[in-house]
C-alpha cells in the first residue's frame, strides 16, 4: 500500500493532479467497503484517513506475543490510565492494543452529559478492534419507527438491503448457523462455530420452558474455513491485536487489499478532512479541504462523488463544519436534524450464574465469539407495557480455573485450587435498543477547536425511561431463565456504562423519506447535494438491538452501486 | 525478645549450647525495617512471600522461580494507584514488624513452616477485614490481598505458570466444543 501514499510535504498542485473520480473519507469498516466497491467499479478513488498507516500483518506489533512478553502482562501503567479515563473504560483497551486507540488528550471533546467516545484513528479504523458480531436486521427493525410514529420511518425495508447483506457476507466471510429466526434473518454463512455443552444444555432447556427464547451461535466475522486467501481462524481469540492469519474481517485484511488490487486506489494517511466544498453552480460538492495532521498544511482534493465514512461522530462533525451560503447550518442540514437523534445501545443489564453439572466436560481452543439470544420482547405475541422495542442477549458458558476457596487460602491449597477447574458459569448480557431522541445530540463547540483548527464536538445525550425500563427487564428475565435452568449463585453483573461506551454510536445524519425531517435519502445521498453519500453509523434512522457494523457494510455496498449507476447515467 | 531471654531459653534446651557462633546470635535479635517506599531491595522478601503463597510443589516450580518479587515491585510502582501503593508498603512494614515481635527473625530467615503459619494468620485477618467491608460503597483492599493477587496474576501469566502449572496453547488451530475433563487435568492458561 505504501507505494501509493502521497508524500506529506508536497505543495499545492494543480486541480487536475488533485482530482479523482471518487473520494472516500475514512478507511474503517464502512470506508473500506466504499473504497473496494468504487475501485472495483473502475473509479479512481482517493481514500483519506486522518490516522497513520496500518498495514495488514506488518503493523500488528503485539499479535504474536505471549502473556509473559508484555512488560505489565497486559495491564496498563497508572500514568496511562490516569491520563486516559475515557478509553480506559473500554473493554478492549490494554497493553496489547493501546496503539490502536486514540488517547483522550489527542482529540478532546466536550460532554454536556457523560459520553465515552472511543476512537481509532488509523488505516482500518476500529475494524481492527471490533467485536465482529454480525446479525442481520429484519423488518421488525426497519418498520418500527413508522409503525410507532417514533423519529422518522426508514426509507428502506429488509427486501432493499437483503441482497446487499448477502453480497457483503459472501466477501467478508461470516460464520453462522441458519437458525430460521425471522428477527435475525439467515445469511450466507461459513460453517458455524460450535456451542459448548453448557450452552447446548441451556439452549435445550429454554426451548422447552419458553416458546420465544432461542439461543444461537452468534453470527461472527471470523473465518471457520479458508476464505479468499484469508484465514482460517486459529482460535487464539486475540483478534483485536490484528490477526497474523487474517482470521477475521477488517478493512486492513480484506477490503483495502481488494481495492488496491484494482490499480484504482490511492490512500493518503494523516489527512483529516476539514470540510466539504459546495459548488453553488452545480448544487453538488466539488471536493474536500484536507489538513495534513503532521504539517497542518491545507490542500484541496476534487471528485465527482464523495463517500463520508469517518465514523458516526466524525462524519457528522465534518458535515456540521461544512458551511456555505447554501448550507449555513451544516452540509445537507435543511431539516435541522443534522447532529440530532444520537443513539448507542444500552448494555447495562446482565446476569450470571453457576452450574453444578458437566464437571467432567471442558473445551479446547478459544472460540472468538459467544452465543446470542435474539430479541423476544414486543415481538410475536409478547407485549410490554413499560418499554417499546427490545433487546438481545450476548451469552456464554465458560469454565475457569479455581473456586471461591481460592480467596481465603494460600500455599498448596491455593495452588491446587487454581490449577484445577472450577464450576461452569453462564452469563447473559443485555444489548438494548435505544430510541432516536431529537434532544440527544452533538453540536460544534462554540469556542474550542482541535489541533487542526476544527471545532471540538459537544455531546449531549442520555438514556431515557424506555432504555432504563428495558434494563430492569434484561435483569429480571435473565434471572428467570437462569432459575428455570437450575443455575446456582445467580447474581446481577454490576454495570454502569456511559452513553457511547458500547461503541455503537449511530444516528445524527439519519436516512428518511422527506428532506424536511432527514439528512439522507434512501440511497444515503445527502438531500440537496446528491453526489455526497454518508454510509457509516451516522446514517442510521433507528438503532435496533443487533450489532450494527454488518448493516453499515451492506448500506455502503448498496450506495456505492447506486452511485456508480447514477454516475454512468450522468445523474451525478 | 531480649538477648538474655534468648540465651536463657537456649540453655533450657540443654547440652552444648554455647558453641553457637556470636554472629548468629546477634542476627536473632531482629528489628523490623521501616520503608518509605518500595525498592528493588525488597525483591528477596517479596520472592519469599510469593513463594509462600504459591509454593513449589512436586511437579511445578513456585512463584519465586517466576521472579515474582521483581514483578510485584514493577506492578506496584507502575500500575498501582498511590493509595494502594501506600497500603502495599505499609503492609510490608507491618508484616516485618509481625516477624520481629513474634519470631524475632526477618521473614526471609524464618522456616518455611513459620512463613506459612504467619501468612495463613494474615490471610485470616484479611478475610475478616474483607467481611467487615462488605456492602461498603468503596472498599479498601487488605494489604495481604494485594500481595496475593499480584502473586496469582504474576505466576499464572509467567511462562512457568502458564506452561507448567496450567496448559498454554498459543495457537490452538481448532475449537473443540466439548472434551472430557478428568480431575488432575490442567486448566487452560488463557
Amino acid at each position: 500500500m505504501s507505494s501509493r501514499i502521497h508524500s506529506i510535504n508536497i505543495n499545492t498542485k494543480g486541480i487536475k493532479e488533485n482530482t479523482y473520480d471518487a473520494i472516500v473519507i475514512g478507511s474503517g469498516i464502512s470506508g473500506g467497503w466504499a473504497a473496494k466497491e468504487l475501485c472495483e467499479k473502475g473509479l479512481k478513488t482517493l481514500v483519506l484517513e486522518r490516522g497513520r498507516m496500518v498495514e495488514h500483518l506488518k503493523d500488528y506489533p503485539t499479535a504474536n506475543m505471549h502473556p509473559w512478553e508484555f512488560q505489565h502482562r497486559g495491564a496498563l501503567p497508572q500514568k496511562i490510565t490516569e491520563e486516559n479515563p475515557i478509553i480506559n473504560r473500554c473493554y478492549a483497551y490494554s497493553e496489547a492494543t493501546e496503539h490502536f486507540f486514540v488517547k483522550d488528550k489527542e482529540h478532546p471533546y466536550e460532554q454536556t452529559k457523560p459520553f465515552d467516545w472511543i476512537k481509532g484513528y488509523q488505516v482500518g479504523g476500529k475494524s481492527l478492534m471490533w467485536a465482529r458480531w454480525t446479525q442481520r436486521w429484519s423488518d421488525l427493525d426497519f418498520e418500527a419507527n413508522g409503525k410507532e410514529g417514533i423519529g422518522v420511518d426508514w426509507p428502506i425495508r429488509y427486501k432493499d438491503i437483503a441482497p446487499w447483506y448477502s453480497y457483503v457476507e459472501k466477501f467478508a466471510g461470516i460464520s453462522g448457523n441458519k437458525d430460521g429466526l425471522p428477527q435475525i434473518p439467515d445469511g450466507e454463512f461459513l460453517p458455524p462455530m460450535e456451542m459448548n455443552c453448557l450452552e447446548k444444555h441451556v439452549k435445550q432447556v429454554l426451548a422447552k420452558k419458553y416458546n420465544d427464547r432461542h439461543l444461537v451461535i452468534s453470527r461472527t466475522a471470523n473465518l471457520t474455513t479458508r476464505h479468499k486467501d484469508r484465514g482460517p481462524c486459529q482460535y487464539r481469540s486475540l483478534c483485536n491485536r490484528g490477526c497474523p492469519f487474517g482470521g477475521y474481517f477488517s478493512s486492513n485484511s480484506a477490503t483495502l487489499p481488494a481495492a488496491e488490487k484494482t490499480g484504482n486506489y490511492t490512500i493518503r494517511p494523516f489527512s483529516v478532512v476539514h470540510s466539504i466544498i459546495y459548488d453553488e453552480k452545480t448544487q453538488k460538492a466539488s471536493g474536500v479541504r484536507v489538513i495534513d495532521t503532521n504539517t497542518k498544511e491545507s490542500r484541496e482534493y476534487f471528485a465527482k462523488i464523495i463517500f463520508v465514512n469517518g465514523s458516526t461522530m466524525n462524519s457528522t462533525l465534518l458535515l456540521l463544519n461544512s458551511t456555505s451560503s447554501r448550507f449555513p447550518n451544516g452540509f445537507g442540514n435543511d431539516s435541522g436534524e443534522l447532529g440530532h437523534n444520537l443513539m448507542d445501545h444500552n448494555y447495562n443489564g446482565g446476569v450470571r450464574g453457576e452450574f453444578e453439572d458437566f464437571t467432567d466436560k471442558y473445551y479446547s481452543g478459544r472460540r472468538p465469539t459467544g452465543t446470542y439470544m435474539p430479541r423476544f420482547r414486543n415481538f410475536g405475541k409478547d407485549k410490554q407495557t413499560s418499554f417499546k422495542r427490545g433487546y438481545a442477549y450476548a451469552c456464554g458458558g465458560s469454565r475457569n480455573a479455581g473456586t471461591e476457596l481460592s480467596k481465603t487460602v494460600i500455599g498448596n491449597d491455593l495452588k491446587d485450587n487454581l490449577t484445577t477447574l472450577g464450576p461452569w458459569k453462564f452469563s447473559l448480557n443485555g444489548m438494548g435498543e435505544c430510541l432516536p431522541y431529537h434532544e440527544n445530540k452533538m453540536t460544534l463547540s462554540k469556542d474550542k477547536t482541535d489541533d487542526w483548527g476544527i471545532p471540538l464536538l459537544n455531546i449531549d445525550a442520555e438514556f431515557k425511561e424506555n432504555e432504563l425500563n428495558m434494563v430492569d427487564d434484561m435483569i429480571s428475565s435473565g434471572i428467570d431463565m437462569l432459575e428455570q435452568a437450575n443455575f446456582k449463585n445467580i447474581e446481577v453483573i454490576p454495570k454502569n456504562r456511559n452513553f457511547g461506551l458500547n461503541i455503537h454510536e449511530m444516528g445524527t445524519a439519519r436516512m428518511g423519506k422527506d428532506p424536511k425531517t432527514s439528512v439522507l435519502n434512501g440511497h444515503n445521498q445527502v438531500w440537496g447535494a446528491k453526489n455526497v453519500f454518508v454510509t457509516d453509523g451516522a446514517c442510521m434512522t433507528s438503532s435496533a438491538c443487533q450489532n450494527p457494523s454488518l448493516t453499515y457494510m451492506a448500506l455502503t455496498a448498496r450506495a456505492a452501486d447506486y452511485a456508480v449507476n447514477e454516475l454512468k447515467k450522468r445523474n451525478l | 525478645m531480649k538477648r538474655n531471654d534468648f540465651l536463657k531459653r537456649l540453655s533450657l534446651l540443654g547440652s552444648g549450647t554455647f558453641l553457637i557462633p556470636a554472629g548468629l546470635l546477634s542476627s536473632c535479635t531482629y528489628t523490623a525495617k521501616i520503608r518509605a517506599g518500595l525498592t528493588t531491595k525488597d525483591i528477596p522478601l517479596l520472592d519469599a512471600i510469593g513463594e509462600t503463597i504459591i509454593p513449589s510443589t512436586g511437579g511445578t516450580p513456585g512463584a519465586k522461580a517466576t521472579n515474582i518479587g521483581a514483578y510485584m515491585v514493577l506492578m506496584v510502582t507502575d500500575c498501582f494507584k498511590p493509595e494502594d501503593q501506600q497500603i502495599f508498603v505499609d503492609g510490608l512494614n507491618d508484616l516485618d514488624q509481625h516477624c520481629a515481635t513474634k519470631y524475632n527473625h526477618s521473614f526471609l530467615d524464618m522456616k518455611a513452616t513459620q512463613k506459612l503459619e504467619l501468612l495463613e494468620q494474615v490471610q485470616l485477618e484479611a478475610n475478616v477485614f474483607g467481611k467487615e467491608q462488605e456492602g461498603n460503597e468503596k472498599s479498601i483492599p487488605h494489604y495481604f490481598n494485594l500481595f496475593k493477587s499480584l502473586t496469582i496474576s504474576g505466576y499464572f501469566t509467567s511462562e512457568i505458570g502458564a506452561t507448567q502449572a496450567r496448559n498454554y496453547l498459543p495457537v490452538p488451530g481448532k475449537f473443540e466444543a466439548c472434551i472430557p475433563y478428568q480431575e488432575g487435568d490442567r486448566p487452560w492458561a488463557t
